[in-house]
């Protein structure tokens, strides 16, 4: 997962025989500053949102973003479409750095890249129907000749399993399954190879959250689509993913396959996380034996030093508290941030993970 | 309480027995006149709970879970109205007693945790104030006592340097230690009946295990009947006794957990069981889903609710609704096909 | 494919739009929609004066001076014979064109630059927030008679005069409402589709702004009425022959005793126009509050 620096500007035409990149991300930050409250004058705070982050993801693939909330996943998410500016770092989309890009050709590269939001209701404009709704990338990009829109949008609904005559109906009128699967033809109307999927499911009912991620994995089939898929639970995170990032307080923690982490997980965060996901099993109780991970994320606007973990991590030791570990493989493709990865692994600080079993 | 209350008095056979229920719902019945429709929320729900007992109601959103919860208290938000069914608590039904006399049960006798930590707690008062005002009013502590027994109560939720705490506001705390702060009051006048809505939903999943253990160490050290509400099985498998599936207003199925877990029979338990996202070994591929929506129930109409989105549906689920009945010992099912298949129930349970 | 396919409700009724949806709350409410009915009638009386009225606009009959309601003259007339119906129904054109003129152009002024501030933030908006605050600080009323006192007066000027004083209301309520839509999820994902922002802002944010627009547009035409009259009154307003309501009052104060309808029709006038338009203010608000559905 180091940063490809050696592509170039124009490598996005090279074809190579190994699978190219469609997304780099190098070292993303992103800061806020905020005016807080002093005791005269106004303070100036700094948010460290995301604070170095890198990954990349290739085409057709899923990288599974995950961690708590205040963890900087959904303004990675944002970044990379780069509806926020990121404060340093850079973004790569098709091997074209999205900072060299004029406002048009951003513009225009937006049809490549899209994102499905949490709140599916919330996303879609309650004024335009829901026909508006998706026309409006075909229109903007002007993707489609007029005259075909109509036919082109009809379509677009029977892919996310929608009656034609949806179109002429406002968002309202559907459940926020519906308006998700709305959310998701208006992102895939422009054809992009990218779809960022920030928590699509988290506030849909259970028996729909399955319909979602079903169509979300038939049209990643169909159309070859490359998801950043953002969630909080690694229960759907697993099920979705072909690689997952662990985030805490901006950073990534761990990154792996999918099935490496899910087997041995070693960072003590990505533990801990395993052992708070409620398993539907009375037989398997989890956080019943005093395993459950005290404390609370600490402020963004000031993370701990060294580690950010060490303040909830029961393995913590000095080192961890001065000295800042950076990500270093522990096998394939297997990277973790922290000074006793291995030791962390065997010592499963929080007792059974919802994987055992 | 008082004898002006003797009327709405349930007869004998509620008191006595030590075997009794604390809180006993039955046929409860609520409704929502809408603009221009009228939405049936809760369609003949009843349920007890014991002392010790962990009782959880799942469900789907508008399967009238919540709505049931803030009957019990009297407290269903404008314009829902519970049109039948009574609240036995302590041997009277907290449906019919006056409003004086419902006040002095909230907050004092069943505590009640609601959703969203964020927002329940007034910003412009302190800490220290809420619990003046819940203590004041239902045990006449002075100013002193209270602070001394709230004190006490922040630190038994486990939140660190409890006597600073006091002198905050909300927006200085946490949605976690908001939370702790909410279920501190909910058992601030030690009640019998601890009533949690969601407690969880806007926290964080680690948060969410420290709050849902310092639950369970609550309901056992004080031996109270507690309802938790909440629409994620995980939750109930791990931090509840007996469970009452809910959907579309009615009970579908009610089984200590275990039990429901090990052989689920309502076909809807069964679906909702295979929806459940796991930790899984490996990528899913195909998810289990069941076809259409939740319904929002606005006609009353004989019939099972789940029928349309039943695959075992018949004709008769079409035209008869089923009544809750036993299958077994403290397991009962409203359903005319239930699942019986073994080979279905164990790929539920763990797919 | 294992796409599930979703059934829909049967379309029992057609699709209801925003606006149908608040009209259908808006008629719900009898005081409004009387309102709306007699404000509706002021207006279109306004528009049509020249063919309803009795007789012409600056008609002087020296004959019939004082005179009481005749089969000639319905409501009398006044110290230098004019109809007073006459007078009313002109009146009520000089009125409402004040009365909507006013808000119209304090619209014009203050919506684009709330909007501007409210979209694009930044130094944009730090102007835009000076420039309220300073007009915050001048008393209007005074400052609409410095105008009067200044240029002099026509139906005109006193829109433009009264206009200048409620930009201030228009733009800060334009600001509020594009800082809380800007970040809403549907705005965001407009950007995340490359959709132009001169369209985000006319296309995706003001429909979605348009109701508490509208709503302050009407009550602040009760405002302005009361506000023309009070000028006309003071003897500041608009002048003779221009019919007008503030000016009737005015003109027939002298009389009260004597003649209490010449009073009477005016005053009568300018508390229909100013409840009509208020009531009708309160209906628009309540239907179109989203948060009230």
């Amino acid at each position: 997962m180091s940063p490809s620096a050696a592509l170039g500007p124009g490598a996005s035409q090279v074809v190579g025989e190994r699978q190219e990149a469609l997304l780099e991300v190098d070292g993303l930050v992103v800061h806020y500053r905020i005016t807080g409250a002093g005791k005269v004058f106004r303070k100036h705070e700094t948010v460290h949102a995301v604070d170095g982050v890198s990954f990349d993801l290739a085409p057709r693939e899923t990288l599974g973003l995950v961690g708590e909330s205040g963890c900087g996943k959904s303004t990675t998410g944002r970044t990379v479409l780069y509806l926020e500016r990121p404060t340093s770092g850079r973004v790569r989309f098709e091997g074209r750095d999205l900072s060299e890009l004029t406002p048009g050709e951003l513009t225009a590269l937006r049809s490549r890249m899209q994102i499905v939001f949490q709140d599916p209701i919330g996303a879609l404009n309650p004024r335009h129907t829901v026909g508006q709704l998706i026309s409006e990338p075909l229109r903007v990009h002007d993707l489609v000749p007029k005259a075909r829109r109509r036919e082109r949008v009809e379509e677009l609904l029977g892919l996310v399993g929608l009656p034609a005559d949806a179109a002429s109906r406002f968002p309202h009128e559907f459940s926020g399954g519906q308006c998700q699967r709305v959310g998701i033809a208006r992102a895939i109307a422009a054809e992009p190879a990218l779809l960022v999927l920030d928590e699509p499911v988290s506030s849909l009912d259970v028996s729909v959250q399955a319909q979602i991620l079903q169509l979300l994995v038939d049209l990643q089939e169909r159309l070859g689509l490359a998801y950043l898929f953002i969630a909080h639970d690694l229960a759907v995170v697993g099920e979705m993913s072909d690689r997952v990032a662990v985030m805490y307080l901006g950073k990534i923690v761990e990154i792996a396959e999918r099935d490496a982490l899910y087997a041995r997980p070693h960072h003590p965060y990505t533990q801990a996380l395993f052992s708070a996901v409620p398993v539907p099993d009375p037989a398997v109780r989890t956080g019943r034996d005093g395993a459950v991970v005290s404390g609370e994320v600490p402020s963004s606007l000031s993370p701990p030093p060294g580690c950010r973990f060490h303040t909830r991590c029961p393995l913590a030791q000095e080192r961890c508290r001065a000295e800042e570990p950076s990500l270093e493989p522990v096998g394939q493709g297997h990277e973790v941030a922290c000074h006793f990865a291995e030791a962390a692994a065997t010592a499963r600080p929080f007792g059974r993970l919802a994987t055992d079993g | 309480m008082t004898d002006d209350l003797a009327g709405a008095r349930v007869g004998p056979e509620g008191t006595g027995a030590g075997a009794a229920p604390l809180l006993e719902v039955r046929g409860l019945r609520v409704a929502f006149p809408l603009e221009r429709r009228t939405v049936y929320a809760v369609q003949g729900l009843t349920f007890e709970v014991h002392a010790g007992e962990r009782l959880g109601i799942v469900g789907e959103s508008g399967s009238g879970k919540s709505v049931s919860a803030q009957s019990i208290m009297r407290m269903v938000p404008f314009p829902g109205k519970v049109t039948g069914g009574q609240v036995l608590f302590e041997g009277r039904d907290l449906l019919g007693i006056p409003d004086a006399a419902i006040r002095s049960v909230r907050g004092s006798k069943i505590g009640m945790v609601p959703q969203n930590p964020l927002s329940s707690l007034n910003p412009v008062i302190t800490i220290e104030a809420h619990f003046r005002e819940v203590l004041s009013r239902h045990l006449g502590l002075s100013r002193s006592e209270a602070r001394v027994r709230a004190v006490e109560l922040l630190g038994s939720v486990g939140i660190p340097d409890p006597a600073q705490r006091l002198h905050e506001y909300a927006h200085r705390l946490s949605g976690g230690q908001r939370q702790r702060v909410i279920i501190a009051l909910a058992i601030a006048c030690r009640p019998r009946v601890l009533i949690a809505d969601e407690p969880t939903t806007a926290l964080d999943v680690t948060i969410q295990a420290q709050i849902l253990q310092l639950f369970d160490e609550l309901v056992a050290g004080a031996n109270l009947g507690a309802v938790l509400i909440t629409h994620n099985l995980g939750i109930v498998a791990a931090h509840c006794d007996r469970v009452v599936v809910m959907y579309a207003g009615r009970v579908m199925e009610t089984a200590p957990v275990v039990e429901l877990f090990r052989s689920p029979s309502h076909p809807y338990t069964v679906g909702l069981l295979r929806c459940v996202p796991r930790v899984a070994m490996h990528k899913a591929r195909v998810f289990a889903t069941i076809p259409g929506l939740p319904p929002q129930v606005t006609e009353l109409r004989d019939g099972c609710p789940f029928a349309p989105r039943c695959d075992r549906v018949s004709e008769q689920c079409r035209r008869e609704t089923p009544a809750l009945a036993d299958i077994a010992p403290g397991h009962a099912l409203a359903c005319w096909n239930p699942v019986t298949d073994a080979a279905a129930r164990a790929e539920a349970a763990s797919v | 494919m294992t796409t599930v396919q979703v059934q829909l409700e049967p379309a029992k009724r057609a699709s209801t739009s925003f606006w149908h949806a608040a009209w259908y709350r808006y008629r719900r409410n009898r005081l409004s929609v009387v309102a709306g009915a007699v404000a509706l009638v002021i207006l279109v009386v306004a528009v049509v004066a020249p063919w309803v009225a009795p007789y012409r606009e600056a008609t002087i009959d020296l004959t019939h001076v004082l005179a009481r309601p005749t089969w000639h003259h319905w409501l009398g007339t006044d110290e230098i014979g004019r109809d007073t119906l006459t007078r009313l129904i002109w009146g009520d054109q000089t009125s409402m064109s004040v009365a909507i003129g006013a808000p119209l152009v304090g619209a014009l002024i203050g919506l684009p630059l709330g909007i501007l501030g409210g979209w694009f933030g930044g130094a944009l908006d730090w102007v835009v927030l000076r420039l309220i605050e300073l007009f915050t600080m001048v008393p209007t009323i005074l400052a609409a008679l410095l105008f009067i006192t200044v240029f002099g007066v026509s139906v005109w000027k006193l829109a433009l005069f009264i206009g200048i004083t409620l930009w201030v209301g228009f733009a800060r309520l334009a600001r509020a409402q594009y800082l809380a839509l800007r970040d809403r999820d549907f705005v965001q994902a407009a950007r995340a589709g490359g959709v132009p922002t001169w369209r985000i802002i006319l296309v995706h944010i003001l429909p979605n702004a348009a109701g508490p627009v509208i709503v302050y547009f009407v009550q602040q035409i009760p405002y302005t009425i009361f506000t023309a009259a009070g000028f006309s009154f003071l003897g500041l307003g608009i002048q003779d022959p221009t019919p007008d309501w503030g000016k009737m009052i005015n003109d027939a104060e002298t009389y009260l005793a004597t003649d209490p309808l010449l009073v009477f029709v005016p005053v009568v006038a300018i508390a229909l126009a100013c409840l009509s338009f208020s009531f009708v203010g309160d209906g628009l608000r309540d239907a179109l509050d989203p948060t009230s559905k």
